[in-house]
């Protein structure tokens, strides 16, 4: 084999590498955890938020591997998917209009968005959004979840 | 080997591992200035006019849309001020989450309960607000049995059943006010014509969820995810069937109201999510723990 042949393999080797390293998946989510490992109840080894674009060095079943500030781990394709209606995880890099979250970046704080509900709201004074914060603000971290399906004896047999 | 054999067999490997980052999606590093230009107008493009159906709407859109159909839901019912109860079904329900579809929506799946001792329902509006009353917790007798329930309902929001409720005319319109303009902030004339077709999604979705009910064929799909859900957990699939019994005899002369207007004979549910759990060998066992510790949290 001669050496252009080897100077073609390894360029196309590096423009893959280089094409790799610059893959992104943008957060579809408020917040979302990025996990030691590819389950829920694993340790948070970073937070990401809105919007923001992280870096994918591989991606597994519904997880990414991402790289949050200089820290690997995993984040669920939920959270970084396109459209509501979609089921999340399942445009992989197909084409590239498809990148999860990409849609959400052009349309990020468009259509029905916190003004549309102001206004739909002084339209509707008797609707009880203070009642839907309050709601909002009910959470239950993952450490209370794992202890509470340990409790109970809850065997997972699948999922995330 | 040959020396032509091995060469096209490099060559292979090369192509193929290249090949596979760029299935990765990896476009952008190929094609240089041209492909910039290209994502460029890719982004105008998914401002403008492609969006067509439910299923474009984005998760921060769904999240709105869900936030006025709660505030819809609490303007009707009152919650229920029992803090404790209320910590209990988010936890089971969360848990739950964790094991279906779609885990993460935009601000995250949220359980209340509402003061409606009378009434044996429940709902779930997109995103993830997810309320039940009273009288349904009062009539699950176990964990597994409530968490089937919850099951339903998250079912309900990883399916969209509450967004394909929005006519196409509503979302039609808006579509067209938000693809025509670049900017976040809209100035009078167009806002007043989106919060319209806003109005109008929300109306849809709160007529469907309360008055008319889901088709029987989403109550059907509801079902048999929320045994997929509740097996991946770890819970017994049957407390779906189990509450579905319940409810069957509590059918008898009980009136046309709540629940029992907006979803399919229980009978006819039952039946179907007993033939589901057969064919896809969803079987588990109640705990003792989890029978116990819901005799705590008992209405």
């Amino acid at each position: 084999m001669n050496k252009s042949f080897w100077t073609v393999c390894g360029a196309l080797l590096a423009t893959a590498a280089v094409a790799w390293a610059a893959s992104t998946v943008t957060v579809s989510v408020k917040q979302t955890s990025v996990r030691s490992d590819r389950q829920f109840f694993a340790p948070t080894v970073a937070t990401a938020k809105y919007q923001d674009k992280l870096a994918v060095s591989g991606q597994k079943g519904d997880w990414y591997e991402v790289t949050v500030n200089g820290k690997k781990g995993y984040v669920h394709a939920s959270a970084v998917g396109g459209g509501a209606g979609k089921k999340e995880g399942s445009s992989i890099f197909d084409d590239d209009s498809k990148e999860p979250g990409k849609e959400d970046v052009a349309l990020a704080g468009k259509g029905f968005n916190p003004q549309v509900e102001k206004e739909y709201k002084s339209k509707n004074p008797k609707l009880d959004f203070a009642a839907v914060d309050a709601m909002e603000k009910i959470t239950v971290s993952d450490a209370a979840l794992a202890t509470f399906a340990s409790q109970g004896n809850l065997s997972p047999k699948g999922g995330n | 080997m040959k020396k032509g054999t091995m060469t096209l067999t490099a060559l292979l490997a090369c192509v193929t591992l290249a090949g596979s980052a760029l299935a990765f999606g990896l476009g952008d590093a190929i094609g240089g200035a041209a492909k910039v230009w290209e994502k460029k107008d890719a982004v105008v493009k998914a401002g403008k006019a492609i969006r067509k159906g439910t299923q474009d709407l984005t998760p921060s859109e769904e999240h709105f849309i869900g936030r006025s159909v709660a505030a819809t839901i609490l303007a009707r019912y009152k919650r229920l001020n029992d803090p404790k109860r209320t910590d209990y079904v988010n936890r089971v329900g969360l848990y739950l989450t964790r094991f279906s579809d779609r885990p993460e929506t935009f601000g995250g799946y949220h359980f209340l309960l509402l003061d409606a001792p009378n009434e044996v329902n429940a709902f779930a509006a997109p995103g993830g607000f997810i309320f039940v009353t009273s009288g349904l917790l009062a009539k699950v007798k176990s964990e597994e049995e409530l968490a089937a329930v919850l099951a339903h309902e998250i079912a309900h929001v990883t399916l969209r059943h509450g967004l394909e409720a929005i006519k196409s005319s509503n979302l039609t319109s808006a579509f067209t006010i938000i693809g025509t303009e670049a900017v976040k902030e809209y100035s009078g004339s167009q806002l007043a014509s989106l919060t319209e077709a806003f109005s109008g999604s929300i109306d849809d979705i709160v007529n469907k969820m309360v008055m008319s009910g889901y088709s029987q064929s989403q109550e059907f799909d509801a079902d048999a995810e929320a045994m997929a859900i509740a097996f991946r957990a770890g819970y017994d699939p049957a407390g779906l069937t189990g509450f579905l019994t319940s409810l069957r005899d509590a059918a008898k002369g009980a009136p046309d109201t709540g629940f029992f207007k907006t979803h399919p004979p229980a009978g006819e549910r039952l039946t179907k999510a007993t033939s589901v759990a057969k064919q896809k060998k969803l079987t588990g066992a109640a705990a003792p723990a989890r029978d116990k510790r819901f005799g705590g949290y008992k209405l």
